[in-house]
């Protein structure tokens, strides 16, 4: 039963793409929501997954994908499963 | 994609969760999202600017634009500037006007009497430097260089950017014909002894070893024939006039004496002075001197052309050069020795110029001196040609 719900995750693209390249470059895919952007603390929203980043002197570019990158001195990068019922 | 400028904005962080759930919701392509000192930052593609600046001002957020930048504002800017438009659309409808303008000639000939003709031919078509190229007839300039220039059988007209290409096939040279077919004697130009001849047309009228005066007829034209019959035992004569024209090469040996003055001084050229520079403005194929007097009297240097460029195309305009010097003729004393010297270089150059087609078999000189100067006497004895060609009906 758990594997079936996995594939259904999977095949409607609910999982997204973080790619940590450096400690100063971190690429998210699939963002539906950007909650917060300062300078220590980015926290944007996915389907599955709410992800924080945090570091210093910290940017955000959005592209029209739904792809974001979040740029400056990154220190950790956080994922916390959505709770059921949370607006996308 | 593509963007034409890009517009960076600044408001108040107590909006920025509102613009960014905007900015997730709608997709908008945004760069350097940051918030610090309580305002947030966000760079946007000028295409979206209206978007964003209604959502602004629908959540009733204050926002000021901190900066632009991109191809489209930068264009924004130099049309501002009204001095540079208009100075470019100047340049552009000069560069229009004057890529309509021959600037050049090349005649793809090595004559210059051709080149010349050539350039005359087409000033008169109307085709000269600074003429527009679009009114060039070329067929009639072809047509008219084919007729009225000698000397070639064939002319192409070709334009390349602004230059004139002319391109014209000389004719193939004639071998010389003798044209003259009167009746003509040999006679001698010197007083002479007769040591051979060679007649080809003609009557012999010297034998080889007589001597003749200048003006005697050694071959002549007007021969006559004596054709001898016996009318049964009857000696008979017919006889004959025939004119023809003489050929015949008579070579005799005579003798000449020519005598060389050099007096005790010379004329010389002399240069006073250091060379001067004088330029001139060279617009098309007129020539503007920049300077105000001259002095004819001066020796001229090549001259030196130093033509504009503009990205490399040579323009007809640029500055000609020539160094002038001045000079003026002098006397100048010399010795009896460098004027016998000096009368011996003279007979040589007469030998030189005068003499070259005898050989001269002896040849002795005197030297008299006098307060005038130096008399060479050289006493020639010579051989060679020594008849010319006259024409008997003709009074000379």
């Amino acid at each position: 039963m758990k594997n079936l719900k996995e594939v259904l995750i999977n095949t409607g693209g609910m999982y997204s793409y973080i790619t940590i390249t450096s400690d100063s470059t971190v690429m998210i895919e699939g963002c539906t929501q950007i909650v917060e952007c300062n300078e220590v603390l980015v926290k944007v929203l996915t389907k599955l997954f709410s992800v924080e980043v945090w570091g210093s002197g910290l940017a955000l570019n959005s592209f029209s994908n739904s792809t974001v990158s979040v740029t400056g001195s990154i220190c950790s990068v956080g994922l916390e499963r959505r709770k059921a019922g949370e607006p996308l | 994609m593509i963007s034409l400028g890009q517009v960076t904005y600044r408001f108040s962080d107590e909006y920025s969760g509102r613009v960014l759930r905007f900015i997730s919701r709608n997709r908008i392509q945004a760069e350097n999202i940051t918030t610090k000192g309580g305002y947030t930052c966000l760079t946007i593609p000028m295409e979206l600017k209206r978007e964003l600046e209604n959502e602004l001002k629908a959540i009733g957020a204050e926002y000021e634009t901190v900066s632009r930048s991109g191809l489209m504002y930068r264009l924004m800017i130099l049309l501002r500037k009204k001095g540079l438009v208009i100075g470019s659309l100047v340049s552009l409808v000069v560069l229009f006007v004057i890529s309509d303008l021959i600037f050049s000639f090349e005649i793809l000939c090595d004559d210059n009497v051709i080149k010349k003709d050539v350039m005359n031919v087409l000033y008169q078509n109307g085709i000269r430097a600074g003429s527009s190229i679009s009114g060039i007839n070329m067929t009639m300039a072809e047509r008219d260089l084919k007729e009225k220039v000698s000397g070639i059988s064939w002319a192409g007209i070709s334009i390349r950017g602004c230059k004139v290409i002319i391109d014209v096939i000389e004719n193939n040279p004639q071998p010389e014909r003798r044209e003259r077919r009167l009746p003509t004697n040999l006679v001698a130009k010197e007083d002479a002894v007769i040591e051979s001849v060679e007649v080809m047309d003609g009557q012999l009228m010297k034998p080889v070893g007589s001597a003749v005066c200048k003006g005697e007829i050694i071959v002549s034209g007007n021969e006559f024939f004596d054709r001898k019959y016996y009318h049964g035992t009857v000696e008979k004569h017919t006889y004959f006039q025939r004119y023809t024209r003489s050929i015949a090469k008579v070579y005799g040996s005579f003798e000449k004496t020519e005598t060389f003055f050099q007096p005790y001084f010379t004329t010389e050229k002399m240069t006073c002075g250091e060379p001067e520079t004088k330029s001139f403005l060279y617009i098309f194929d007129t020539e503007i001197p920049l300077f105000f007097e001259t002095d004819s009297e001066c020796l001229i240097s090549p001259e030196v052309y130093e033509p504009m460029t503009f990205f490399g195309f040579e323009l007809p305009v640029g500055r000609k050069s020539v160094e002038l010097t001045h000079y003026s003729y002098t006397q100048r004393p010399i010795s009896e020795t460098e004027a016998a010297d000096r009368a011996a270089s003279l007979a040589e150059t007469y030998e030189h110029n005068f003499l070259s087609e005898y050989e001269i078999r002896d040849r002795s000189e005197s030297i008299k001196t006098t307060e005038e100067g130096v008399y060479l006497t050289v006493k020639y004895s010579l051989y060679g040609e020594i008849s010319e060609e006259v024409e008997f009906f003709i009074k000379k």
